[in-house]
């Protein structure tokens, strides 16, 4: 690819440019003329035979107000800006370049400026490793440093040869690495990348990937109540056979919930949801292999002590129950399971339940 | 079990309360109803806090981030009685109960172009608390802009015993010293609590029903003489979520409740329900 080269058309100049197809085979090109401070571009493709040209005279294409492959026009004042030229046909590019730029601004001059070569360095996925679910997907975009800008450009479109190592384990495309089943294998990719000195060189990627299944489900256990009135719950995931230890699991609410115990002056949420927290599995707390917690639900005493004295004078009639829904995500993406979370206040007792997973009736 | 909030209702200032004439049980809407016309939205609250119910809407409308603190109206024409018939019947001679003595409340604000922009969230909310100010309907209230760039809506003023407007001191303005030392963000949150009881006398509950983000969350909150609404948003900004609070005010008792909640938006979920989507946490400029 070349970019950000200049043009400049106008009464004192000109600028022909000629594409030139120095492969075996047809390729297709795409120069680009950005005008209006870049703000705005010119889009021209062609099919290039082997050996043949394609050229652009700026100019011409003002003037004759030719419309390029969106059916957009160069506005007649149009007089300067940049241009890129791409080869979109896969593989080895073969596309030369030349330019002639005339000036009559002191007599005619006529000089052939190269536009500037921007290599793609150090060509990689982003990732060293991939780790997908089972039916999950984690986009692979093939990046590089562009030489020119020195940002990273995504190059996927120089990558011609996507393959899995095992199929049955992942499936490797120029957008995804998908989960089949559990294991390891390699994700592969080849193209040509255009790399340091404006040589086309051939580039093979390879990276591990490893592919889990995402929990089935949680078993809750109540481990016990603090400030009187809440209860706290550990969870293990299942199946049992697959560890998820050193993975995240975060709470999320997919809707409002209710809470029969409010009155508006009361201060508590009338829809409550939870607060998004993020457990590590296997770490913190009392968690151990493949457990996470502690999930620590419900008001604690003194606003329990709030609904009891003052809600039936509001109108709350007891037992009240404060309802919230919470899903949980593996590792940020996989919904794997949603529970109800409850609190239930009677005018002297509190239950607090997880996932239909109680405590005992806790006098209060 | 000795229950301290009973001795607390009995022994408490009665605010007001014996000259809060009974009235009949309104009814309020569950939730504020947002209108989009062509370049104005409307917001139609209707609830003895119609601010807050407007607020609420509009937060799960565009995923605003809003911090609410009520105006602490305690007098007889900014309260009204709301003790339920079956209980009064119960307790013919004991002290009902009151609610702020708002009812239906319209705002209108244009509509913002893109909702993730802080110069639209704030002519909104400003226009919303403009108008609200311009009702009948307890309390008035200010917009204020943190260093951070959050939203808070602040009670200013509240009627007296005769009726008459006067300034409030908010709550959260007053200045705290809390040593800076590692500590959860719930433990840190209950330390501004208690030392805001201790330097203004105002007993504030902390009404969290999902607590486990802040009982695992570490921060080293602290201060000297730092406004004790600055102390608990530094404490939640250590959760990494677009947590916001509200803080309201029971004349009754009297007690001051603090709750969280993380700003979400509500949105369809294609079935004909109702979906909530995280409000994604956003730098802003104050």
């Amino acid at each position: 690819m070349f970019h950000n080269s200049e043009w400049r058309a106008d009464s004192t100049h000109n600028q022909i440019m000629a594409v030139t197809n120095t492969g075996q085979k047809p390729t297709n090109a795409l120069v680009t003329l950005h005008y209006d401070n870049g703000e705005k571009s010119y889009e021209m493709q062609q099919t290039i035979q082997p050996g043949d040209q394609m050229f652009v005279n700026i100019a011409n294409l003002i003037r004759n107000r030719v419309p390029d492959r969106k059916g957009n026009t160069l506005p007649a004042d149009a007089s300067f800006g940049t241009y890129d030229l791409r080869d979109l046909s896969p593989g080895l590019g073969s596309l030369m370049q030349g330019n002639l730029t005339l000036d009559s601004t002191f007599g005619f001059n006529a000089k052939p400026p190269y536009p500037a070569c921007c290599p793609n360095l150090a060509p990689a996925w982003e990732v060293d490793e991939f780790e997908v679910l089972v039916n999950g997907d984690y986009g692979d975009p093939i990046e590089a440093t562009d030489a020119c800008t020195g940002g990273q450009v995504n190059i996927s479109n120089l990558f011609n040869d996507w393959s899995s190592g095992n199929p049955s384990i992942a499936t490797v495309t120029n957008t995804a690495v998908t989960g089949v089943s559990p294991g390891t294998t390699t994700a592969n990719a080849s193209g040509w990348v255009l790399e340091d000195g404006c040589v086309t060189v051939p580039v093979n990627l390879t990276n591990p990937v490893k592919v889990e299944n995402a929990p089935s489900g949680e078993i809750t256990e109540f481990v016990g109540t603090i400030l009187i009135t809440q209860g706290q719950f550990l969870m293990t995931l299942e199946p049992s056979t697959t560890s998820y230890d050193n993975h995240s699991v975060t709470e999320s609410s997919p809707v409002l919930g209710t809470n029969a115990c409010w009155w508006s002056t009361s201060g508590m949420v009338q829809y409550p949801v939870v607060q998004g927290d993020t457990w590590v599995v296997d770490q913190g707390g009392s968690a151990e292999h493949n457990q996470y917690g502690k999930d620590t639900i419900g008001f604690e005493s003194g606003v329990v002590n709030l609904i009891q004295t003052q809600g039936a004078a509001h109108g709350v009639e007891f037992p009240c129950a404060i309802n919230i829904h919470q899903s949980m995500n593996y590792d940020g993406i996989d919904l794997y399971v949603t529970n109800l979370l409850t609190q239930t206040v009677g005018s002297s007792t509190v239950t607090v339940c997880r996932a239909g997973v109680c405590s005992s009736t806790i006098p209060f | 079990m000795l229950k301290s909030m009973r001795a607390l209702t009995v022994l408490a200032p009665l605010c007001g309360l014996i000259s809060a004439q009974p009235t009949p049980r309104p009814s309020f809407l569950d939730r504020a109803r947002i209108q989009h016309g062509d370049s104005v939205v409307t917001v139609t609250a209707n609830a003895p806090l119609p601010l807050f119910q407007a607020i609420f809407a509009v937060r799960l409308e565009y995923g605003w981030q809003i911090n609410f603190e009520s105006a602490p109206c305690y007098s007889p024409f900014d309260v009204v009685d709301d003790t339920a018939p079956k209980w009064r019947a119960a307790h013919p001679n004991e002290k009902g109960v009151t609610r702020p003595a708002g009812g239906l409340f319209t705002g209108t604000f244009p509509e913002p172009k893109e909702a993730s922009d802080p110069k639209a969230e704030r002519l909104a909310l400003s226009t919303l608390v403009e108008e609200y100010n311009a009702t009948d309907n307890p309390g008035r209230y200010v917009l204020r802009v943190d260093s951070d760039g959050q939203f808070t809506v602040v009670g200013t003023e509240v009627k007296d015993e005769s009726g008459a407007l006067k300034q409030i001191s908010p709550l959260l303005d007053t200045p705290l010293t809390l040593a800076k030392a590692p500590r959860s963000v719930y433990d840190t949150i209950k330390s501004i609590l208690g030392a805001l009881e201790s330097a203004t006398g105002s007993r504030v509950l902390f009404a969290a029903t999902s607590s486990s983000l802040f009982r695992t969350t570490q921060t080293t909150t602290g201060g000297e003489r730092v406004p004790a609404r600055e102390l608990l948003k530094q404490a939640l900004a250590n959760t990494n979520r677009t947590i916001q609070y509200d803080l309201s005010f029971d004349p009754d008792v009297p007690v001051y409740v603090l709750s969280l909640s993380p700003a979400m938006r509500e949105e369809n979920d294609g079935t004909g329900g109702r979906r909530l989507v995280p409000a994604n946490a956003s730098t802003r400029e104050p």
